[in-house]
């Protein structure tokens, strides 16, 4: 296994994580040294979209605060719309803290932590944040 | 360095982007008698000197290229003989930097999540940033040829039809196409993102599996994202039950006291929230119903093509500058009942089932390429998936009848069989320029809609588990022995 996550370049820790949420407890001993490979494409596949999502979630959030759908009701299909992760850094990045999305967005980069890599600083000061939160 | 402001941004996206330049140039020409005077004098110039590039690069045969540091000089030179103030020069000299050197722009707050919302602003009458000035018969006739000019060459692209060279449109080809979400959390978690323009989707489940709730979700949220939509409907007609559930999902509120309930006996709130919103989405929403299988025009002998009926539609929706985000198709098995019924076919011999099926993609796939949108139809997949344990992941080459479908599909979606928790598997293994994704969705009845669950796998009995759930119950109960063992001690 070792030599696999060489291979791939990730993260141990990481890659435990995603496992844990991909599969069945029965089948994760004889997954977890031969699933490198896949979670090295799914974290490519997340550090792809996730900003694609960001921008998404954005532009959601812009056309249903214009429409004439109720404030409250906004906030709720903001939430089925769109990954609660992905909000917290959509609002946590304007300064907004909103606590229910803050276990979603630890449990993701406790997966993904590299998902932010491609994305201005202000969004990967947010996972250095997230991540010192977890660790105490 | 002076930060751009959102005209800045617009005029920037818009020299960026070729198809931009002809939506600007067709705004303007319909807005020239509508702008009010502005004092943005540098907006003004940049724009007569995009449209001059147009006329020349037409004239020496070269479409919407030309060359950017020349293009650049031509507006620095123009600058030094008009009184523009230092600020504004300023901002001319900015964007044309991050116009020849394709670098990130220097948006005020570093953000690019700013520029989805600048977006925005390139839909509205751009021509608001031009001056008023005394040269507006100039601008106006320059406006006026280049509206010609971007005419003529689409007439002259849509002659030369016989042969394509692919390298010379390298450029257009390999334009980054922007996915537009559905709004709809697992759809848009299993393809990335949502779906670009001529793209198709094939959502696959069993009967009573959540195909319709998905269409329902699609649409209903398409409309609330305000898009226009276009629901085409071959077997379940828009009748009470199919009203009751669409009420539930724009509304939010619960399906079991809607059903049974006439429309006047709702609560009041329920009543204005849809109306309200109703008004709205009204316009927005395009919908067919097939179900009763009658012909669109008896005499019409081009009726008894697979897709007529929706590209006749699509073709009047056109005309009204209306074309939908999204097509939605509910679904494939009875289109082609029908269409088989219009020919005479005999579909239960499998092979014509089969041809039939894959004339209706692909022409559905010809549809969205014609009409620049994203189409969403829905199949069965085989019986056997029923019969599986909700463990069993399904896939879209599990399709009743017709496993070449997936040929021309770009996403393959596959809603898998629920467990007695109403969690099920939600798969896209086929997914273009990604690799398939798969997540756990959890059936909200009352709201008719999907949960996506996060953390979830399935377990030894066949039920969707929650990993963590379990550890943190494991973890607490860990605490209370713990505190017992401590005051027996």
């Amino acid at each position: 296994m070792q030599e696999e996550i060489e291979k791939y370049d990730v993260d141990l820790e990481a890659y435990l994580n995603w496992l844990v949420d991909s599969y069945p407890p029965a089948a994760l001993r004889s997954k977890i040294a031969t699933a490198v490979v896949d979670y090295s494409k799914a974290l490519t596949t997340e550090q792809r979209s996730f900003p694609q999502n960001l921008l998404n979630a954005g532009e959601i959030f812009f056309r249903l605060s214009n429409s004439k759908i109720a404030s409250g009701r906004v906030m709720e299909l903001l939430e089925n719309m769109c990954e609660q992760h992905v909000l917290y850094f959509l609002f946590s990045s304007q300064g907004i803290n909103i606590d229910r999305y803050t276990e979603a967005a630890r449990k993701y980069i406790k997966k993904f932590p590299k998902a932010c890599n491609t994305l201005p600083d202000k969004y990967k000061e947010l996972v250095e944040v997230l991540k010192n939160d977890s660790i105490r | 360095m002076i930060p751009l402001d959102k005209y800045d941004l617009t005029i920037l996206h818009i020299l960026k982007n070729e198809k931009l330049i002809i939506k600007a140039i067709k705004a303007a020409k319909k807005d020239l008698e509508l702008f009010s005077p502005r004092q943005r004098p540098h907006l003004d110039l940049i724009w007569r000197q995009l449209l001059k590039a147009v006329i020349e690069a037409k004239k020496e045969g070269k479409g919407f290229n030309w060359n950017k540091e020349l293009f650049v000089a031509n507006i620095l030179e123009e600058m030094k003989t008009l009184d523009i103030a230092d600020e504004n020069k300023a901002r001319i000299e900015h964007i044309c930097v991050c116009y020849t050197s394709d670098k990130e722009y220097d948006l005020e707050q570093g953000d690019k999540l700013l520029l989805s919302v600048i977006n925005e602003a390139i839909q509205k009458k751009i021509s608001k940033a031009i001056y008023n000035s005394e040269e507006f018969d100039k601008i106006k006739s320059i406006v006026a040829q280049s509206v010609e000019i971007h005419d003529e060459l689409q007439k002259g692209e849509t002659q030369k039809i016989l042969f394509v060279n692919p390298l010379k449109n390298v450029r257009r080809y390999l334009r980054k196409v922007p996915k537009l979400p559905t709004g709809v959390k697992h759809f848009d978690k299993v393809t990335n993102g949502g779906m670009s323009e001529e793209e198709i989707a094939l959502i696959a489940g069993i009967t009573g599996g959540g195909k319709s709730v998905s269409a329902i979700e699609i649409v209903g949220s398409q409309l609330l994202l305000g898009n226009n939509v276009a629901w085409f409907t071959y077997e379940q007609p828009f009748d009470q039950d199919l009203m009751q559930r669409m009420v539930a999902f724009i509304t939010g509120y619960s399906l079991d006291n809607i059903r049974g309930t006439e429309y006047d006996a709702l609560p009041e709130d329920v009543k204005a929230t849809f109306e309200s919103l109703s008004q709205e989405i009204d316009d927005n929403l395009t919908a067919a119903d097939f179900s009763s299988g009658e012909m669109l025009d008896k005499d019409d002998p081009e009726d008894d093509t697979s897709c007529y009926s929706i590209r006749k539609r699509l073709e009047i929706l056109k005309e009204r500058g209306k074309i939908p985000t999204y097509i939605i198709v509910d679904w494939l098995g009875a289109a082609v009942k029908r269409i088989a019924s219009i020919r005479g076919v005999d579909i239960g011999v499998i092979t014509n089932y089969i041809a039939l099926a894959n004339e209706f993609i692909t022409d559905l796939l010809q549809i969205a390429k014609d009409f620049k949108t994203r189409a969403i139809f829905f199949h069965q997949l085989d019986p056997v998936i029923k019969k599986s344990p909700p463990s069993r992941k399904p896939t879209t080459v599990e399709l009743q009848m017709i496993k070449s479908a997936t040929n021309w599909i770009h996403y393959g979606i596959a809603i898998g069989k629920r467990d007695s928790n109403h969690r099920c598997w939600y798969i896209c293994d086929k997914c273009r320029n990604a690799y398939p994704s798969e997540c756990v969705v959890e059936l909200d009845g009352e709201h008719s809609r999907f949960k996506l669950l996060e953390g979830y796998v399935p377990g030894r009995n066949g039920q969707f588990i929650n990993v963590d759930a379990i550890l943190d119950e494991m973890n607490e109960n860990r605490e209370e022995v713990e505190s017992s063992y401590q005051n027996v001690l």
